[in-house]
């Protein structure tokens, strides 16, 4: 985990970098105050040295000093697929509406526990469920495609 | 007598119409949520914010603030039978709560745990009603270096509080305070950080990232740690002895009055309540050796502590408009939503809202009260969902709210991002808490402080002429300088992790 650390603070830092050069051309003050660069420019210069001081922490500590490990096999299957899933369904959306590319996300999902017989059919009434509950019923907006599913 | 009239207004509002369904649809959803492990009041209220897009904002904010007290109740359920805590403030429940149940006290744990709760709570928002009014009159004259020194201390406090280290919470804080500069600067109209995307003119959407890092992220340490489930414990009878009744009202007194003023504080947190409560109890009990093998007041302290926190929690955000915890700052998001600031004009200006939702929380704790006692073990079987059924369900839920937040998939995009960025925070440890925090009060904190220094014209040490915004920001400075003093001599002690999550 501790090289993970430090690589997470180093993106950190590269944003905070980027984000305080852009500060410089918001404007620092103007004639009534404080201007639109003053703010970024103060958190985005405590950000820098925030991830500075923790990748330096990172650098420093102990190798097993976290309790936290990255996840095996079948817990890391799922992380992937869910992830995966939702890439998916984004992917989708736009060709296919809705529900089936919420069926294809939820049978992702679903086809690591439960027999492909039960977890399809599952994913498919699920959406259409959800469809009927969410946008007919509470009102709100959904993805669907021109036949309104 | 002012606040009585008010109240009783309050109470025709929120038993009017659907307000009274939504005010027991709001603490049922909050018990599942406590019930329910992996799955805290922060994630609940984040995934059915968008649903609550087409309701009111009465009944909206009724049931949203329903989940929250709710799921304080609902945590000690799991806590007590099958050793898991249900939500973070009810993890130290589990030390003599378990151990009851294992002798076969388990409705006497419910039982006392539901009673300290509704005492708790019930008081609390007494307090709010009590407290409310003039709190907000006073907090009328604040101005904006007032505020902005009241969101320093707050900031100070949770990252002095939170965590293993200092450097993680202010960095945690910084960033949510940099992406809350991406968008229109509210002061100039100028577009900052959008790299010439239109999506971002307005800036990232609080529900999205919420439901980013906590609903997808959960859902991702969730499948780390999913495991077989326990069989229940069975459950009997659910008041105490005769001889126990003294000890475990002292214990609810003493965490009600606890779980009251850490309510107040700005960064304080329910596990905060919950822990120092069952520190207490186990420093003044005359046989400390008790605790962990069944203590009655281990159980009714805390419980009451966290559920007292939660309804005093609520003061800050209506007097001051100022979210002293993530959860809380779910609400504000909430309040913002439906077109209303919270503060002290609220009070004023809608008091119909205020004192429906301050009714409704009576009465949210007499049906938890109801929920709790006769129906535990009913409750007790939702631990049984799979979270093979569980997580899916989350996770279509986000997908669903995201989109219907502004119509677009770049947000279902901006969800998964922050997924991903909640979980690798939660590897490497940097709290999720001052981010949301910061997140939710950076356009407020960039414009108290550019108003304030077109006051003091660019003199930031101006602050410390006034005597509220010098006072409360040379706390904030004491705060953090402790705390950075604390790591150095390696006296920390991580009182949460990543709470109320």
């Amino acid at each position: 985990m501790k090289r993970t650390k430090i690589v997470t603070g180093a993106v950190i830092l590269a944003v905070a970098v980027l984000f305080f050069i852009m500060s410089f051309s918001y404007g620092y003050y103007n004639r009534f105050g404080p201007g639109s660069g003053f703010f970024p420019l103060w958190i985005n210069g405590g950000l820098i040295i925030l991830a500075t001081l923790f990748i330096i922490e990172s650098i420093r500590e102990k190798p097993n000093a976290s309790a936290e490990t990255w996840p095996k096999s079948k817990a890391l299957a799922n992380i992937v697929a869910t992830i995966g899933s939702l890439v998916v369904f984004s992917l989708l959306v736009p060709l296919l509406g809705f529900v089936v590319p919420c069926a294809i996300m939820l049978s992702i999902m679903l086809i690591f526990h439960y027999k492909w017989y039960f977890a399809i059919p599952a994913a498919l009434i699920s959406s259409i469920l959800i469809l009927i509950v969410f946008q007919s019923l509470l009102g709100l907006r959904l993805p669907v495609n021109q036949f309104n599913w | 007598m002012e606040s009585i009239a008010n109240l009783l207004n309050g109470f025709a509002t929120a038993l009017s119409g659907w307000n009274i369904l939504y005010c027991v649809i709001g603490v049922t959803v909050g018990m599942l949520v406590g019930i329910l492990p992996g799955l805290g009041p922060v994630t609940a209220i984040a995934l059915l914010l968008p649903i609550t897009f087409t309701l009111d904002a009465i009944p909206a904010i009724i049931m949203l603030a329903g989940i929250y007290y709710g799921s304080m109740y609902g945590g000690t359920v799991t806590s007590v039978l099958i050793n898991v805590p249900g939500e973070a403030a009810s993890v130290v429940t589990c030390f003599d709560g378990y151990a009851m149940a294992k002798q076969g006290r388990a409705g006497t744990a419910l039982g006392v745990a539901a009673i300290g709760s509704f005492i708790g709570g019930t008081v609390a928002v007494i307090g709010l009603t009590l407290i409310g009014p003039p709190l907000a009159r006073f907090a009328l004259g604040f101005g904006p270096q007032e505020f902005f020194a009241i969101m320093v201390l707050g900031l100070a406090m949770l990252m002095g509080l939170i965590g293993k280290s200092v450097i993680r919470g202010m960095l945690s804080a910084f960033i949510g305070l940099s992406i809350a500069l991406i968008g229109m600067d509210p002061m100039t109209g100028l577009l900052r950080f959008t790299f010439n995307e239109p999506n971002l003119m307005e800036g990232l959407d609080f529900v999205v990232i919420a439901m980013g890092l906590f609903g997808i992220s959960e859902v991702m340490v969730g499948y780390e740690a999913a495991g077989s489930s326990v069989p229940i414990t069975r459950i009997s009878k659910l008041f105490p002895e005769r001889h126990e009744w003294k000890p475990t009202m002292g214990a609810i007194g003493r965490g009600t009055i606890l779980g009251f003023f850490l309510g107040l504080i700005p960064g304080a947190n329910a596990v905060i309540a919950s822990v120092l409560s069952y520190s207490i109890e186990k420093k003044i009990a005359k046989d400390p050796s008790r605790f962990g093998k069944g203590a009655i007041e281990g159980v009714a302290g805390p419980e009451t502590a966290n559920n007292s926190f939660s309804g005093a929690a609520m003061i800050p955000l209506f007097t001051m408009g100022i979210p002293t915890s993530p959860t809380v700052a779910i609400l504000f998001g909430a309040f913002i939503m439906h077109g209303l600031t919270p503060g002290p004009a609220l009070f004023q200006s809608n008091p119909d809202l205020v004192w429906g939702i301050i009714a409704s929380m009576y009465i949210g704790n007499v049906v938890l009260l109801i929920f709790n006692l006769p129906m535990a073990r009913l409750w007790a079987k939702i631990t049984q969902v799979p979270e093979s059924i569980m997580y899916p369900a989350i996770v279509a839920i986000s997908v669903v709210g995201a989109y219907s937040v502004s119509g677009s998939l770049f947000q279902v995009g901006v969800m998964i991002i922050s997924g991903i960025v909640g979980y690798i925070f939660k590897k490497v440890d940097i709290p999720l808490a001052p981010l949301v925090l910061t997140f939710v009060l950076g356009k407020l904190m960039e414009s108290t402080l550019a108003q304030s220094m077109i006051y003091f014209e660019g003199n930031f040490l101006l602050f410390f002429t006034r005597p509220i915004s010098g006072t409360v920001l040379a706390i904030a400075i004491l705060v953090i300088v402790f705390s950075f003093v604390s790591v150095i001599k390696g006296k920390r002690d991580r009182l949460a992790s990543d709470t109320e999550i």
